[in-house]
């Protein structure tokens, strides 16, 4: 039964968006606003589901008493307190502003500058592993565009800045990602008239 | 069309008919009568199972009639009358279809393929004869241009008779000479001839002989008839019965029922009721079955021998009187007695003895010379040569031999026969070894018989008997069977009615040769010998002379040189036996004498005893001394088997109990003889072994690890020149003045602002990237709060609301700015959904948003009032560091405005990214569809530089550029580095294999 009423639903479901683009007009408008507000609201109970899975699945660690269950009791401890706070207090409230400004925000403030050792690491470190040609004009190119795009100390390198840089991210850095753009939008465009066909089911079935 | 002739009756008839039409017998006997016939089987294929009823039809004739006159002389309660022995004309048409069913069953030796015409003529005369009444038909029927004797006999065809021949007998009718015998035979009952290949007890034989002894007397020939008389007077006639086939078995239930009187001949019911007419009729000798089978054989089996009718004849001669020995010589006179036959009756003093047969013509089987066995002929031409009892057989000697010419070969009639003819003292039993089982057991005729006569022939004969045996062994199989079957069982005449040659004869040796029984009365002496035995050659006996076998080995045929002068022992062993003689005198000469001392010192083992009669043709096989001598010298271990088959041999086990000796066995060194070679390898292997359960040594590879270090320094250098910088405050680094098109538009697009307006911003940036992201929008947020912009904030991240207050904070903390919630900024919140949200917030931001603010929607409460539709806002400006949010915003925002809404211009979108995503968005601002773009730090500082100001882009240029000089200069120094150390890795490797 699932077998069939799922493709019929995604099917027409995604009919109606795509028709409603080329022809706009009010009743296919209004019922594109309806389908796209429940995925919406689908995509809201998707969060919800999928921060229970999480919970299920550190609880299920402990159980287990697998290594690094104490991380997992850690979070789970987070999550309820952050939880019943914020469905208590409200997300504006200034404790809840606070336990972001002291907890979440420093952390990934702190992941992100450890990436950036990590990439000069990478950088120092990716000549002896690949000593190819390609790799020394990656490492090159890298070193110009950092150079490009923050004058020296004391001194500006003359066209560095503004000449090869530009040029570099105008033309061979823009020329290679309208690349990645257009195959990730055919992609895109092939994968949902392959959902619109029922050749390709993600919601489950066969 | 080619006629075919009926083979029952003769009547010719057409080829197309498949059915006589005189008799309804099938013309061609073919196997498609059957089912599925007709066809050969295959290899591999079961043949089609019948049942007998089916097959009746593909019988032949001669087959179907002997079951038919099986079945009907069961029926009748008279024997048919037999035909008289003097009649030797065929006998009349209306017997003939009588005879022709009750000769069935001697149809299948009338059906025997013979187209040898001289053959036919030598061999098959008595058997014609005998068959003369059967094929009367077919005599009268035949062509006449084809005589008899020249038609060829087929299969299933009874031969026709010839004009000269008798009418075959047919069964239960005595041959045409024997019931000549017997109409000539004296009234007495004839005792019944002991049955050499059957058992029967000794009531059936009573009953045997008393069913003989009915038969008509007139059938037999005189001399026949005296014979039995003789025989009946003396001693019990041996129940013997004529030459029959192997298969000779009781009367089966289609076996015909033979009426007593007509079954025996004339002969042998005279041999019978001499038998009788004794003292003390001595049970048969043999057990032979019962009457019956002795009447069916007897009588259906025409084609006694010759010899053993003249056995018969021979005992009867003992009782025969003179008188009556003219009787059988009278008879013999007649063309139908063969010669020694004859003889027999005319000397021989016994009764004759009971010979059961049936009827025959007067042409007896033993006139015709093809019928006579050589060595019956044999013993004729010997009788003749013998004494005056034999002379007086002389002549009938002569009427056989001119009748017989068989006969008159001295080779044909053993001696002891033509002894027994000439003595009339002496019964023969048919089958020599038969007689002298027991002394006890002799059969009347033959214990009748002259011990006189059989002292001085006994010997003589049973030499000739074991010559003649011996050359016609082959011919004679089925009586030596029988006689191993009987031999127990035939009674022995006394001694004083034996021949001289069966007086001398001992009581056969059940066992060993070596056996020699003095109290038995050997059936021959050597004094008595005839000449024909005495010129055999000697054949070495236990005891006196014991033949036994000897290790060596000995050619199977013995030549006549082997054997001597028959002695008591050789008479013993020649008929007492159960070996034949041939057999039991055949051995090796070597072993004679150890043989002989062996013999008698194991007298009481008869196995071994009877180990040591072994033919020449085993003794041949027997192993050679010098192959089963085993290869130790050691003496001691030579056993030489003194006895046994193995007699002489060495190294034998001995068939003692405890296998000879008990000697202690060899003794052999349990040490292994391993030569140097083979040391060396085992040490070699050894070694191999011991290095596969040694753990093999792995040198330790080297891995690359990271280096905790060198990050340490890394961080260090960054903290420390980065964290010096920011705090310092310098300017070491001039500001960007570049001019940045994408900064210029944006810059553009927000001076172009009326104010006043509601502003979208969009954060949809992670927290990691807020220092960039705050240095990057503060420049664009803070122009367009110089223009009186209010500002709507919404995000699809989770974490964006709150990022857009702190930012919002920080905002307010640079510039001079009051920000106030719900005045000139509303927090909108977070969107789910991803691209979903967007396009429902793109679509209906009221419907997507559904927010109050003092139960009043915040679409209607500043700064929102007036926003209805996305396009109502005066700017988009996306803050984001992800490439797909971005472009998702974007593709979304402009298709949807693009599709439904071309005539309302569509909100300017600004976009304030990271660095990182700069190379992916900023096609879209070339495609126009992103009115401005700042990217990174410098943007933000360029866009500082272009307004004037002095905000975290100018703070955290320096340290921007310090640090990010520091980072290009370790990655320069540390690849460089690398990059030599890897190549000196690489040049030295090939060196170190090399």
């Amino acid at each position: 039964m699932s077998r069939f009423f799922a493709p019929v639903i995604a099917i027409v479901a995604g009919l109606l968006v795509l028709v409603g683009y080329f022809f706009p007009t009010n009743s296919l408008a209004a019922l594109r606003m309806i389908i796209v507000q429940w995925a919406v609201i689908l995509a809201g109970a998707a969060i919800f589901v999928g921060v229970l899975n999480l919970l299920s699945v550190h609880v299920k660690k402990i159980g287990n008493k697998e290594k690094g269950r104490g991380y997992s009791l850690l979070l789970i401890i987070s999550l309820l307190i952050t939880f019943v706070l914020g469905m208590v207090l409200g997300p504006n409230n200034p404790i809840m502003t606070n336990i972001f400004n002291a907890i979440i925000l420093p952390v990934e403030t702190s992941l992100m500058a450890v990436m950036a050792v990590t990439l000069i690491y990478a950088g120092i470190r990716l000549l002896r592993h690949r000593n190819d040609l390609m790799a020394i004009i990656f490492l090159l190119t890298a070193l110009v565009v950092m150079l490009g795009s923050a004058p020296l100390p004391f001194y500006e390198i003359p066209l560095v800045g503004s000449y090869i840089r530009p040029k570099i991210i105008s033309i061979f850095a823009s020329s290679g990602a309208r690349g990645i753009l257009l195959g990730v939008a055919l992609g895109t465009l092939l994968t949902g008239l392959r959902i619109l066909i029922g050749a390709d089911r993600p919601y489950g079935g066969k | 069309m080619e006629d075919i002739r009926c083979p029952v009756c003769g009547e010719t008839n057409s080829s197309a008919s498949e059915n006589c039409k005189k008799c309804g017998e099938l013309l061609r006997q073919t196997t498609s009568e059957l089912d599925g016939a007709g066809k050969l089987i295959d290899s591999g294929q079961s043949p089609t199972a019948k049942k007998t009823s089916e097959l009746e039809s593909a019988l032949p004739a001669w087959l179907k009639n002997a079951r038919k006159g099986e079945n009907e002389e069961a029926e009748e309660e008279a024997p048919p009358p037999v035909p008289a022995a003097e009649d030797k004309n065929p006998p009349s048409p209306v017997e003939e279809p009588e005879t022709a069913d009750d000769a069935a069953p001697l149809d299948w030796l009338a059906g025997l393929d013979d187209e040898d015409e001289e053959e036919d003529e030598e061999s098959a005369d008595w058997l014609v004869n005998l068959q003369g009444d059967l094929f009367t038909e077919e005599a009268e029927e035949a062509p006449p241009g084809i005589p008899a004797a020249d038609e060829p006999i087929t299969a299933g065809d009874a031969p026709r008779l010839s004009d000269e021949e008798e009418e075959p007998i047919k069964t239960g009718e005595l041959p045409g000479w024997v019931s000549d015998l017997q109409d000539e035979s004296a009234e007495e009952e004839a005792e019944p001839l002991p049955d050499l290949f059957e058992k029967e007890s000794s009531e059936t034989s009573q009953e045997f002989v008393e069913d003989v002894g009915d038969a008509k007397s007139g059938e037999l020939p005189d001399w026949l008839s005296d014979l039995s008389k003789e025989e009946s007077s003396t001693s019990p006639s041996i129940e013997t019965s004529p030459v029959q086939p192997a298969s000779v078995s009781p009367v089966d239930a289609d076996s015909p029922s033979i009426d007593p009187e007509e079954s025996l001949p004339d002969w042998m019911s005279n041999l019978q009721a001499d038998a009788t007419t004794e003292e003390e009729p001595a049970p048969p000798v043999i057990e032979e079955d019962s009457q019956t089978e002795e009447k069916s054989p007897l009588s259906v089996d025409d084609d006694l021998p010759d010899w053993m009718s003249g056995l018969q004849s021979d005992a009867v001669t003992e009782e025969i009187t003179p008188e009556e020995e003219s009787a059988p010589t009278t008879v013999a006179s007649d063309e139908d007695l063969p010669d020694w036959m004859s003889d027999r009756g005319s000397t021989s003093d016994a009764p004759p003895p009971v010979i059961e047969e049936d009827s025959q013509t007067e042409e007896s089987p033993l006139r015709a010379d093809d019928d006579l066995p050589d060595w019956m002929s044999g013993l004729q031409s010997d009788a003749a040569t013998e004494t005056s009892p034999e002379e007086e057989a002389t002549p009938v000697v002569e009427d056989s031999q001119r009748e017989e010419p068989s006969l008159s070969a001295d080779d044909d009639l053993p001696d002891w026969m033509s002894d027994i003819q000439s003595d009339g003292a002496e019964e023969i039993t048919e089958e020599p070894s038969l007689d002298l089982a027991s002394d006890d057991d002799a059969p009347d005729w033959l214990s009748s018989l002259p011990a006189e006569d059989s002292s001085a022939e006994d010997a003589s004969l049973a030499d000739d008997l074991s010559e003649k045996e011996a050359s016609q062994q082959e011919s004679v199989p089925s009586v030596e069977s029988a006689v191993d079957a009987d031999e127990t069982e035939i009674p022995l005449p006394t001694e004083s009615d034996l021949p001289d040659w069966l007086s001398k004869m001992e009581k056969p040796a059940t066992g060993s040769l070596a056996e020699v029984k003095p109290e038995e009365t050997p059936a021959f002496s050597e004094g008595d010998a005839p000449d024909w035995l005495e010129s055999l050659p000697s054949v070495e006996t236990s005891g006196d002379e014991e033949v036994t076998p000897s290790a060596s080995a000995s050619s199977v045929f013995v030549g006549d040189d082997v054997f001597s002068d028959a002695s008591e022992d050789d008479t013993d062993e020649i008929f007492g036996i159960e070996m034949p003689d041939w057999l039991s005198s055949l051995g090796p000469e070597d072993a004679d004498a150890e043989a002989s001392a062996e013999a008698e010192a194991s007298e009481g083992d008869e196995d071994l005893s009877s180990e040591e009669e072994l033919p020449s043709w085993v003794q041949a096989m027997r192993p050679v001394a010098s192959v089963v001598s085993g290869s130790s010298d050691d003496e001691s271990e030579h056993i030489v088997a003194e006895t046994g088959p193995l007699a002489g041999l060495t190294g034998v086990l001995p068939a003692s109990p405890g296998l000879g000796e008990l000697s202690k066995p060899r003794a052999h060194s349990i040490k292994l003889q391993v030569s140097e070679s083979q040391q060396s390898s085992a040490a070699m292997l050894e070694g191999l072994l011991a290095g596969e359960a040694e753990p093999i040594s792995f040198s330790a590879q080297e891995k690359t690890s990271s280096i905790p270090v060198l990050r340490w320094v890394i961080a260090i250098l960054l903290f420390f020149v980065v964290g010096s910088s920011l705090s310092s405050q310098t300017r070491m680094v001039s500001s960007p003045n570049m001019e940045i098109p994408e900064i210029r538009d944006a810059i553009n697009i927000v001076n172009q602002l009326p104010g006043g307006g509601s502003t979208l911003l969009i954060f949809d940036y992670e927290a990691g990237f807020s220092g960039e992201m705050g240095a990057v929008a503060a420049p664009l947020v803070m122009q367009l709060l110089s223009r009186g912009e209010n500002l709507a904030i919404i995000s699809t991240s989770p974490t964006g609301p709150v990022l857009a207050e702190n930012f919002l904070g920080e905002i307010q903390k640079q510039s001079d700015y009051e920000l106030q919630a719900g005045a000139n900024y509303r927090n909108l919140g977070y969107i789910p959904g991803g691209a979903s949200g967007m396009l429902s917030f793109i679509s209906n931001p009221q419907a997507t948003l559904h927010k109050q603010v003092d139960q009043k929607s915040v679409w209607d409460l500043p700064p929102l009032e007036g926003v209805n539709r996305f396009s109502d806002f005066s700017v988009v400006v996306i803050l984001t560091e992800d490439v797909e949010k971005g472009r998702t915003w974007v593709e979304q925002s402009t298709t949807f405005f693009g599709s439904i809404e071309n005539a309302i211009s569509v909100p300017p979108i600004l976009m304030a990214i990271s660095a990182q995503a700069e190379p992916i968005i900023y096609p879209y601002y070339a495609s126009g569809q992103v009115s401005g773009l700042v990217s990174g730090l410098s943007g933000g500082a360029t866009y500082e530089r272009m307004l004037g100001q002095n905000g975290f882009g100018r703070k955290y240029w320096d340290s921007y550029s310090v640090g990010l000089l520091l980072a290009e200069i370790m990655i320069a120094i540390g690849a460089m580095t690398n990059l030599l150390v890897a190549l000196r890795a690489r040049q030295k490797t090939p060196k170190e294999e090399n």
